[in-house]
């Protein structure tokens, strides 16, 4: 029964696989009326009819579960959407890939291209909002997709994006990667993901050209409002949830507590939208994700970044007669964010089997390895890989030892998942007034 | 229009702007080609020369598929793009230049709107379309084409339609007092006639082509789309090295070379060079 | 005559076809998706229907600029860019086009050469290489400061600190539109300066005026339609620029209203949103384009008043 109110590219179908979380019944098809002239989105006016003998646990895009450390999900396998049988051998190619630009590194590229005598394309994106964007867009097709984390999983099985993986094709999965990651609580069972790299959040310095102790602070997160002296040369991360987690972070370790950096209250995220503005005001601060470049080229001196920029710009993108020892790095040891992103494969790959031979490909340890110290600088979950040895053997200088993520540091601090709908809005508001300048 | 000497002696001070205008103008864009011979990674601090971001063994323009393939697909966008717009512009020249009655006026400011449409606004409104009207063609090659060939197209229309105009109908009158079917008075009158309007509007579109950025960015799906802008806008904003001075180079080459090739040819046309310059300037 | 009047029409038909089908209904999508919604999925959907339209994403928009927000600002802000920079385009568009077409004799196809050079050289490489003469220790910077002018624009206000060309600077990003658009308003200006008649200012000389008061009362005004012409086309698109701030500037000081509808649409966080500000900003820029074809109207009425 089709409600007059139905609107082309809005498919019955899709309202009632959305019902699976339990938001949305068939008899909210026919209720659409009394959302004129709001934005609230399509299909979620009249609410949801949950028993009131429990609390609600939230839901995301489509109304699927949001995965949260005590609410873990596993996605089931469509009749549909099977993993790729038993057997196969690798497809001719050509391979695309779908990354973060910088993310991979060339010579382990080729390194797979001669081994199955196949080309690899990569295509790149700038922020996840985006990636999620193109792929949902339905426009583009892709074989890995690289680079996305927990906190868009939802979006991306709600809108049919991935195909399951077949771990018969990923021995390495089993024999190399961290336990703790094999069965995360955002796919249980690695059934859609597998985990790429891990990193912390955490402040990236010049040493040589900012006075501070940044390490030595009470609450260190306060340096970007205290960083006057240093105009011009301060930058945050261009992605609206680490960027706004940040003044979070700083007021709850002020007050000695425990921040929730996948909040939806509107007077938190408004507030950090503001807190994050004030910068503007203070430092003119730039929004990148290019810190891996403008730290060792100077070009930036205190950035918020990714623990694996400072490595990968000590490894690779220092210029000529400067030492990686001028790079610091400082992340909370507790409540902070420490977060794996994944491989997956997307659903309608036409070299299903080649793909899962690429993810294998960079889980093994001597690929992981040369990835992360020659070029990407981030930590692979990979058992073999001791970062106490890495530091011993002065691969890592001293002043970046907390950027090498060890696999306790999941228990302390939280990862960044999935909003839900109206949570996502909440962030997208905030982050867009404090872009607008 | 007369030409006649300026009769109150040179203006110095109108040469002098003139001329930093020009090296204002010019220099940068030197210095980024001098930069595409640096022999160090470095994009500011001159290293020696070198030709290793275009022809080196890792990392040059030759060696980089993904440099590579963005060259090939621009060059690919900008053919085709000459290839449908030219013949559809010159059709909507003539036929807009020659409509009599209801309807002109409202067709010439709807070709006219694309020129002062901003691109992002194209772009957005190209991509909704692409997403929701048609999702059959989606984005992709064919969607690049189609939507640089909707802005390009009111160039090529200004600039036949400038020629129409003084070209007037005289030849074609004479061709039709001695006989000669509306057919042949369009095809082998009119049209050769028009052959340097038309060589110089489709020398225009594919400048305009390369030179795209926002309607290809906004229309690409995956690597084999992006073009050379895209790359250069990516890459600049991450960890650019000198070869990506050689890709703009080397486009810069291509279009020039293009231009060069097809003045030469307006000017065979147009009989001798004062004869050319002077229609080009009545276009 | 050749051909009967429909020949001409039917040859018209493709090119007609083809704008109203990518042109104007890629338009009309936007408009629907702009009075449309989105789903669950975040996706946007379309209300083709005008009585259905959902008026709550662009209440929300008017909203905002009405009580002063971020949008408000955003668009000020794009205004005060474009408004500068035009003005500055003008003033070093207009002596250049003027020497052009009037005093150069021999060197004349030189010139002209370098003046449209510029055109087809790709715009975001002429943007690339100003960023490589500006960044610190770049040629661009050591010559500002050597020369002096950095420290005049840090005493004006104008740069914040000492080399910081590319630290935030909206100053940069409107010297960068200049750099950017002015060749697109030379050609323009070139050619109507070009077209005026060498003996209306001889005449006027004739009758006593000084070459100034000839340039202000008889070339002025006669190169008036170009200099209108010339505005609305950098103008214009100069409004919908996202890319020159972003490469130039990464700060959200800079930011113009091209960078929040790239933002809502392409970098995925609201599709429809982003269509309301296309909405808003082609509206305005209809504003501007149906002022200025009503002053070129009165212009040329004028100027035939004048004639008579």
């Amino acid at each position: 029964m089709a409600h007059p109110k139905d609107r082309p590219g809005l498919s019955r179908r899709r309202l009632l696989q959305g019902a699976a979380g339990g938001a949305l019944g068939v008899g909210a098809l026919g209720a659409l009326a009394g959302c004129q002239n709001t934005t609230t989105p399509i299909g979620t006016c009249e609410g949801g009819a949950d028993s009131p003998l429990v609390v609600a646990k939230p839901t995301g895009p489509g109304g699927l579960p949001l995965p949260r450390p005590d609410n873990s999900v596993t996605w089931a396998i469509q009749a549909d959407n099977q993993p790729l049988p038993e057997g196969r051998t690798p497809e001719r190619g050509p391979l695309k890939v779908y990354n973060y630009p910088d993310y991979l590194d060339p010579v382990v590229l080729k390194r797979f291209q001669r081994k199955h005598g196949v080309k690899v394309e990569v295509a790149t994106y700038n922020s996840s909002d985006e990636a999620i964007a193109k792929l949902a867009a339905g426009a583009v097709s892709f074989d890995v997709i690289v680079g996305l984390s927990g906190s868009n999983i939802v979006n991306l099985i709600a809108q049919q994006l991935l195909q399951p993986l077949n771990h018969a094709y990923l021995p390495n999965l089993e024999k190399n990667v961290w336990p703790e990651l094999r069965d995360p609580a955002y796919d249980r069972g690695s059934r859609f993901t597998v985990p790429y790299v891990v990193w912390s959040d955490g402040i990236g310095w010049r040493n040589d050209k900012l006075t501070t102790d940044i390490a030595a602070m009470d609450v260190p997160w306060d340096v970007f409002w205290e960083s006057s002296p240093y105009r011009g040369k301060v930058g945050l991360l261009d992605d609206k949830r680490d960027a706004l987690s940040l003044p979070m972070m700083r007021d709850a370790m002020r007050a000695g507590t425990r921040p929730d950096v996948n909040t939806e209250d509107p007077a938190i995220v408004a507030q950090a939208g503001r807190d994050l503005k004030e910068l503007t005001r203070i430092a003119n601060i730039k929004v990148a994700i290019t810190d891996y470049q403008t730290l060792p080229e100077a070009r930036t001196w205190l950035h918020h970044s990714w623990s694996g920029d400072l490595l990968g710009g000590a490894f690779y993108y220092m210029p000529k007669g400067v030492k990686p020892d001028v790079l610091s790095y400082w992340a909370p040891e507790r409540n902070g964010v420490v977060q794996n992103d994944f491989f997956c494969i997307g659903r309608t790959s036409s070299n299903p089997a080649l793909a899962h031979a690429f993810i294998d490909f960079f889980l093994d340890e001597t690929n992981a390895y040369d990835n992360f110290v020659n070029f990407t600088g981030y930590t692979p979950p990979q058992n073999g890989i001791d970062a106490q040895t890495l530091l011993d053997q002065g691969l890592i200088p001293k002043s970046l030892e907390r950027a090498v993520v060890r696999p306790e540091q999941f228990a302390f601090n939280q990862e960044l998942l999935q909003l839900s709908v109206a949570g996502e809005r909440l962030w997208d508001q905030a982050w867009s007034k404090f872009k607008a300048g | 229009m007369s030409r006649l000497r300026n009769p109150w002696g040179r203006p110095r001070g109108l040469v002098l702007v003139t001329a930093v205008y020009v090296l204002w103008s010019i220099v940068p864009v030197a210095v980024a080609i001098l930069f595409a011979f640096n022999d160090g990674r470095s994009r500011t601090t001159w290293q020696g020369f070198s030709t290793r971001w275009f022809t080196g063994a890792t990392g040059s323009v030759f060696h980089d598929a993904a440099l590579q393939s963005s060259l090939k697909h621009t060059l690919l966008l900008g053919v085709l793009c000459v290839l449908v717009a030219t013949p559809l512009g010159v059709a909507l020249a003539l036929g807009l230049q020659r409509w009599r009655g209801a309807g002109s006026g409202s067709v010439n400011t709807v070709m006219l709107l694309p020129l002062v449409t901003p691109e992002i606004v194209m772009g957005v409104a190209l991509l909704l379309l692409f997403l929701k009207i048609f999702p059959g063609i989606g984005l992709g090659t064919t969607a690049q084409v189609i939507g640089q060939v909707t802005f390009t197209l009111s160039y090529v229309v200004v600039i036949v339609r400038g020629r129409l105009v003084s070209i007037g109908r005289d030849y074609e009158e004479a061709a039709a007092d001695l006989g000669a079917p509306p057919r042949d008075q369009l095809l082998r009158v009119l049209l050769p006639l028009l052959a340097p309007a038309i060589v110089a509007s489709a020398a225009v579109v594919f400048a305009i082509s390369i030179d795209d950025f926002v309607v290809t960015q906004y229309l690409s799906s995956d690597a084999s789309t992006t073009t050379v802008s895209m790359l250069l806008y990516s890459s600049a904003r991450g960890a650019p090295t000198p070869a990506l001075n050689a890709l703009a180079t080397v486009a810069l080459v291509i279009t020039l070379a293009t231009l060069a090739l097809a003045f030469l040819v307006y000017r065979r046309f147009a009989g001798g060079s004062d004869a050319a310059v002077a229609a080009a300037l009545e276009v | 005559m050749m051909g009967s009047r429909w020949t001409w029409r039917l040859l018209a038909l493709p090119g007609v076809a083809w704008l109203s089908v990518f042109f104007l209904v890629a338009l009309y999508a936007v408009v629907s998706v702009a009075f449309g919604n989105q789903n669950t999925l975040s996706e946007p959907v379309p209300f083709w229907n005008p009585l259905d339209w959902n008026v709550g994403y662009v209440l929300t928009v008017l909203r905002d600029i009405g009580s002063g927000g971020q949008y408000l600002t955003v668009f000020l802000r794009t205004f005060l860019f474009v408004g500068v920079a035009l003005a500055l385009s003008l003033a070093i568009g207009y002596p250049v086009a003027y020497y052009a077409a009037r005093h150069t004799g021999r060197w004349r196809g030189l010139v002209l050469l370098a003046l449209v050079l510029p055109f087809w050289i790709n715009y975001l490489m002429r943007m690339l290489a100003w960023i490589n003469l500006l960044g610190p220790g770049g040629w661009g910077t050591i010559v500002l400061h050597d020369v002096g002018i950095e420290r005049l624009f840090i005493w004006l206000g104008l740069l914040s600190e000492r080399g910081g060309w590319l630290d935030g600077q909206p100053t940069t990003v409107i010297i960068a539109l200049v750099y950017g658009y002015v060749p697109f308003l030379i050609l323009p200006l070139f050619a109507s300066l070009d077209r005026i008649d060498q003996r209306q200012i001889e005449a006027a000389r004739d009758l006593g005026a000084s070459p100034f008061q000839a340039f202000r009362r008889v070339t002025l005004p006669l190169s008036l339609p170009g200099i209108l012409a010339g505005s609305v086309l950098i103008a214009l698109p100069m409004f919908g620029d996202y890319y020159t701030p972003d490469l130039v500037c990464a700060s959200a000081k800079c930011n113009m209203i091209g960078n929040q509808i790239d933002q809502f649409t392409r970098q995925g966080s609201e599709k429809v949103t982003g269509a309301v500000l296309t909405l808003l900003l082609a509206l305005v820029l209809l504003v501007l384009m149906a002022y200025y074809l009503r002053s070129t109207r009165s212009a040329d009425a004028d100027l035939r008043a004048g004639e008579a």
